[in-house]
């Protein structure tokens, strides 16, 4: 199963939802403006008409009752025609003056003022006191002011909108950075668990839907883990099942391999220690594997001065054919001998299979000039390291790389169990070349009238932790 | 005259008969029990120097056997799955009580049982180098003379060379040495460096060696 991981930089959700909120808010802001606007521009015509209509409406009552003298409107800005049956404007009043009491009026021939655009226009049909229809009243209230005042809504309005808009998009993002982070966070966790160990660090925020998300997520982590130790454990027992009459078999091959010495013909002897040597490979097998299976258990290790150069002679003893190079000098280090020789013989087997055949493998062990580390160094002219290998080493688990990987990966445990370092180079065509090395022993001694060990009450407990590093 | 007693208390018959075949060979009397109760019947019948205890008993947990055993200050060399001891036992005083991870190379099995009976075992000569220890007349001779060593103090050079190269840390010899009873944090120490100082006096000074970090061994 392959998955496209999400491209990074791309439009992230906190993104794309600080955008979607932003545009929401502008739909609502524009919305909002335009219906306030267009509301109160006609709430603005309906006023303006309802004056103009009282206004004319009054002036046509004053000039039917003939009331001459008394002025028409009161409002200089107001403007008042009277205009005759054949069209021509009669006063263009600017109602300040009265109108003359006369059935036939004087005709002024003035230009008719604009009474549209900026004006609210009202008519009514101009009777004398006599009952005569002299003409149109017509009556124009001013609208400058009304527009200005529109106009300084609409700026008003548009201004509140934009700080509005702006406050929205930013509380929006501050909440959903607040909302998403620990979205992020718990993705970043999930990226980085373990497969060897799959458990959340702790989730810290809030009890929301991340929060039910993230419990979730740990349930089933934990699930997980639970289900895979069982199953560990479930194997670990098949493996001891197995590892017990093999025990009996091994033995027993062995025993019949050293009193049949002279009895036996070639064949049968040959056939006998293939039987042996395929025994004995299965006990190992079952040991790496109850190694990596039971691994995580604090294992006790059991310290002693351990010769370097013994273990790998012993180890080598049972792969005839496999160069063995001890050079000058002590090799010796605090160390778990029963472990440091799977550390080895794990090395060796592999190199073996690498080679495919043991005459291609070299063992070298050394202590550097200064004495302070010592190492076993497995060198074959093989293809040189697979990816399974590599994975083993020095990949944080072990992916199911066949024996081989099994092997390595309980190498890399034990020794980094045991304070040490393990290194693989390889070079195409070159063969692999791995090298342990160990604190020599030399370090460890702490005899300059030094009783004390310091081991305190855990010294017994392998915390890998003892023996210094360096390098 | 045999090299000492040994209960093997084991329910998988080939494996018992393995390892008691194995343990004959090498000079000891080996008894055999198939379940927890019929070893501790065969403890309180005949003395034994050593029982070799498999956890994993038809009849309930080896662990309760082996304390059992413990407190009737029986040697008891555990046999057990790897990892074994520790998952199931927090408080199990596993330094008390060594033990064999299954499945173990027989010849491993056998070196182990050596090593408990010599650190068990009177009438032998411990030897490392040019220093011999007598284990009962508490004895150590070198080059540069003889000297008698007191009780708790060949104890401890009893368990370091019936061990040699193993490290033992200060829990582990409390353990083995005082079996219970909890010292003062500093004896082991104490003894320590009383048993340098007599042992320097016939000229021997690097046989017990302090490992730093992890404890004690004669090399």
């Amino acid at each position: 199963m392959s998955r496209t991981p999400p491209r990074r930089g791309s439009f992230n959700l906190r993104t794309r939802l600080s955008w979607l909120a932003l545009a929401t808010l502008l739909a609502t802001v524009a919305g909002l403006v335009v219906a306030t606007d267009t509301a109160f521009a006609a709430f603005q015509r309906r006023e303006l008409a309802g004056v103009a209509e009282r206004e004319v409406e009054r002036v046509a009552t004053m000039v039917r009752s003939g009331t001459p003298g008394d002025r028409f409107v009161q409002d200089e800005a107001t403007r008042l025609q009277f205009v005759s049956a054949n069209g021509e404007v009669v006063l263009p009043n600017t109602g300040a003056a009265a109108l003359p009491g006369v059935d036939a009026p004087t005709v002024h021939r003035t230009p008719l003022p604009d009474l549209e655009g900026t004006w609210m226009v009202a008519q009514r049909p101009w009777r004398t006191p006599s009952g005569l229809t002299a003409g149109t009243i017509r009556l124009a209230v001013p609208m400058e002011a009304a527009l200005a005042t529109r106009t300084a809504l609409r700026r008003l309005l548009i201004l509140t909108g934009l700080a509005a808009l702006a406050a929205g998009f930013a509380i929006s993002y501050v909440t959903l950075r607040r909302a998403l982070g620990p979205l992020q966070g718990l993705a970043r966790q999930a990226r980085d668990v373990d497969p060897a160990d799959p458990r959340l660090v702790e989730y810290g925020g809030p009890a929301d839907e991340v929060g039910v998300l993230a419990d979730g997520l740990a349930r089933a982590l934990d699930g997980i883990r639970a289900h895979r130790d069982a199953e560990r454990e479930r194997l670990a027992d098949v493996a001891h099942e197995l590892a017990a009459p093999l025990t009996v078999v091994t033995h027993h091959l062995r025993r019949l391999d050293a009193e049949l010495a002279s009895d036996a013909s070639d064949r049968n002897r040959e056939r006998l220690r293939a039987a042996l040597a395929a025994g004995d490979e299965l006990l190992v097998s079952s040991q790496d594997l109850l190694t990596v299976l039971r691994g995580d258990l604090d294992e006790r290790l059991e310290w002693h001065v351990v010769d370097l150069a013994d273990v790998a002679a012993q180890v080598v003893s049972a792969y005839p054919g496999v160069h063995l190079n001890v050079q000058e000098g002590e090799a010796t280090a605090i160390l778990d001998p029963v472990r440091t020789r799977q550390i080895v013989r794990n090395l060796v087997r592999n190199a073996v299979r690498a080679a495919g055949r043991p005459d291609g493998v070299r063992v070298e062990v050394a202590s550097e000039p200064d004495g302070r580390r010592v190492r076993v160094v497995v060198a074959d002219d093989g293809p040189g390291l697979t990816p399974e290998e590599r994975e083993a080493m020095f990949g944080r688990y072990v992916t199911g790389g066949g024996s081989t990987g099994l092997g390595l990966a309980v190498v890399q445990r034990l020794v980094a169990a045991q304070g040490g370092r393990v290194d693989a180079t390889s070079e195409p065509g070159e063969g692999a070349r791995f090298v342990v090395s160990f604190a020599s022993a030399q370090t460890a001694w702490a005899d300059d009238g030094a009783d004390d060990p310091g081991d305190g009450i855990d010294a017994d407990h392998a915390d890998g932790s003892g023996s210094a590093r360096t390098g | 005259v045999t090299r000492g007693r040994i209960l093997v208390v084991e329910d998988d018959v080939a494996l018992a008969a393995l390892v008691t075949e194995e343990l004959e060979v090498a000079g000891y009397e080996v008894q055999r029990a198939t379940t927890g109760s019929e070893g501790l019947g065969e403890v309180a019948l005949h003395p034994f120097d050593l029982v070799l205890l498999d956890l994993n008993l038809p009849d309930g947990d080896g662990l309760e056997v082996a304390e059992r055993l413990r407190d009737d200050g029986v040697a008891v060399l555990m046999m057990t799955a790897r990892g074994d001891v520790e998952s199931r036992v927090a408080g199990f005083d596993a330094g008390a009580t060594d033990y064999v991870p299954k499945p173990f190379d027989v010849r491993e099995l056998l070196a182990r049982v050596h090593a408990r009976m010599r650190e068990r075992v009177g009438g032998e000569v411990l030897e490392r180098g040019d220093v011999a220890y007598e284990v009962e007349t508490r004895t150590v001779r070198a080059a540069g003379g003889s000297i008698t060593l007191p009780p708790r103090e060949a104890e401890l050079l009893q368990l370091l060379m019936a061990h040699p190269g193993r490290v033992f840390s200060r829990a582990d010899i409390e353990h083995r040495l005082h079996q219970g009873e909890l010292p003062a944090s500093n004896t082991i120490q104490v003894h320590v460096s009383q048993l340098r100082r007599r042992l320097a006096e016939i000229g021997v000074r690097t046989l017990v060696r302090t490992v730093r970090g992890r404890g004690y061994t004669v090399p």
